[in-house]
């Protein structure tokens, strides 16, 4: 996509840019070169950059601060939200296959997080657990189990994690619904109160071993029902 | 003070056909509509439409044919790895968390892969493999180590798993080439090959059981040297 080798100027840009944000030229929060800047340096137009940034733009890279310029975001968490949901939903990704992921990293991700939790997080952690106990629709329920999940993801403190995770987060939001449907019916909410309560609890406590066993026991429920 | 810009117009087309494939009405091939249907359904101006192709043109969810009008593309296989391995770019990603990823992730992958790998993956395979073991230049021996672990996270047959091991390329190079090195030094240059030895016979002969011993045990090894 970024990397296609194309004559169009803005490919020069947006290739320009990624090779800067490797260097670390170009880093989270910084303002980019204004349009007229780039365009000189670059030797393309100025609609050429404009177009570049855009691009940026629609994955959430970037933002325009009004009458301020074009920034990279600090916080890339609500990366590719749109394009994202749109592209998961035609590449026919499966339920089965988030699980299956999921699956392979929640179990360390949880360890790590029992470790490296900050205070913040905790506290984010324990309002987002109360949240979930307390919601009374299934809808509202599924939002902040999805956020349970992400809230521990970022507390690994893996950027590799953090940014998988933040890359399924349009898969998330529809499947988590579906998964808490079929775990409930089968095995009713008690037991899916009981396994959240044990991570959290074991999180809280920045018990690795428990927080470990807790959330595998919670990745084994989940697989029981979707053949992995 | 500073403001937040409102969405731009064209995101209206993006939210749109947004809509249009949750609802099941456009899947991948098919025709979306015109842009001067658009301008009739939106109501927005045909600027806004014309940018809004273009970007989802160059973002890959439609292809513009000349004369033809738009089709919804059909492949999305490697789709966010490009823009997932920027994200990576711009978190300071360090060795240790590599290894962590890794460690997570490669095991189930060996496993998956035994079970799911196809005939012509592992043809694949064995010229990656038989590259791998004939190099004796280090930048040459990483290249075919990374593209060994690359083709069994395809293997695994998992979209997730592909796209986050693709978006972490760029990373991969630089960490399998010091691991290698600092292995050799200490342990000799036998070490690199038996190892994916053990890992190449498991997976061809489809015995996932042995797959993972293998990958457990080169994991190992990475957690010696990582650091």
């Amino acid at each position: 996509m970024f990397s296609e080798k194309s004559e169009k100027a803005y490919y020069r840009v947006l290739a320009y840019l990624i090779d800067q944000i490797r260097e670390k030229t170009i880093k989270k929060g910084d303002k980019l070169p204004t349009e007229r800047e780039l365009s000189v340096f670059l030797n393309v137009s100025r609609a050429s950059v404009r177009e570049a940034y855009k691009i940026f733009g629609v994955f959430g890279l970037v933002e325009n601060l009004q009458g301020s310029g074009t920034y990279v975001r600090e916080e890339v968490d609500e990366w590719l939200s749109e394009p994202m949901g749109i592209i998961f939903k035609l590449s026919g990704i499966k339920m089965e296959e988030v699980l299956e992921f999921r699956k392979m990293i929640e179990v360390e991700t949880a360890t790590l997080a029992a470790k490296s939790i900050t205070e913040s997080e905790l506290a984010e952690l324990t309002e987002c657990y109360k949240n979930l106990l307390e919601s009374e629709s299934e809808i509202e329920k599924s939002k902040q189990d999805k956020r349970f999940h992400y809230i521990i993801a970022k507390a690994s403190k893996n950027h590799i994690i953090f940014n998988s995770y933040n890359a399924m987060s349009s898969m998330l939001e529809v499947f988590t619904y579906d998964i808490r449907a079929t775990v409930l019916k089968r095995e009713g909410e008690a037991v899916l109160q009981n396994m959240h309560d044990d991570i959290y609890q074991a999180i809280l406590n920045r018990d690795q071993e428990k927080a470990r066993k807790s959330m595998k026991a919670h990745m084994n429920m989940i697989s029981k029902y979707f053949q992995l | 003070m500073i403001v937040k810009e409102e969405k731009p117009i064209y995101f209206q087309v993006i939210e749109y056909i947004n809509q249009q494939v949750d609802l099941g009405l456009l899947r991948k091939g098919d025709k979306i509509p015109t842009e001067r249907q658009l301008v009739e359904i939106l109501g927005i101006g045909r600027n806004s439409i014309r940018e809004a192709l273009k970007i989802l043109d160059i973002i890959g969810i439609i292809d513009r044919r000349q004369g033809d009008g738009s089709y919804i593309r059909e492949e999305f296989d490697n789709w966010f790895s490009e823009p997932m391995s920027i994200a990576f770019m711009l978190s300071d990603t360090n060795k240790k968390e590599i290894f962590e990823f890794r460690n997570m992730i490669e095991v189930e992958i060996a496993t998956l892969a035994a079970q799911r790998i196809t005939d012509e993956e592992i043809e694949e395979l064995k010229t990656c493999y038989d590259e791998l073991c004939r190099k004796n230049d280090q930048l040459e021996s990483t290249k075919y180590d990374k593209e060994f672990h690359s083709l069994l996270a395809k293997a695994s047959k998992n979209m997730i798993i592909m796209n986050a091991y693709n978006a972490m390329d760029y990373m991969l190079d630089q960490f399998i080439y010091d691991i290698r090195a600092d292995a050799f030094k200490h342990e000799g240059k036998d070490l690199a090959l038996n190892i994916h030895q053990d890992i190449y016979e498991a997976v061809i002969n489809r015995n996932s059981k042995e797959a993972r011993e293998a990958m457990k045990k080169h994991m190992d090894v990475i957690r010696r040297y990582y650091n």
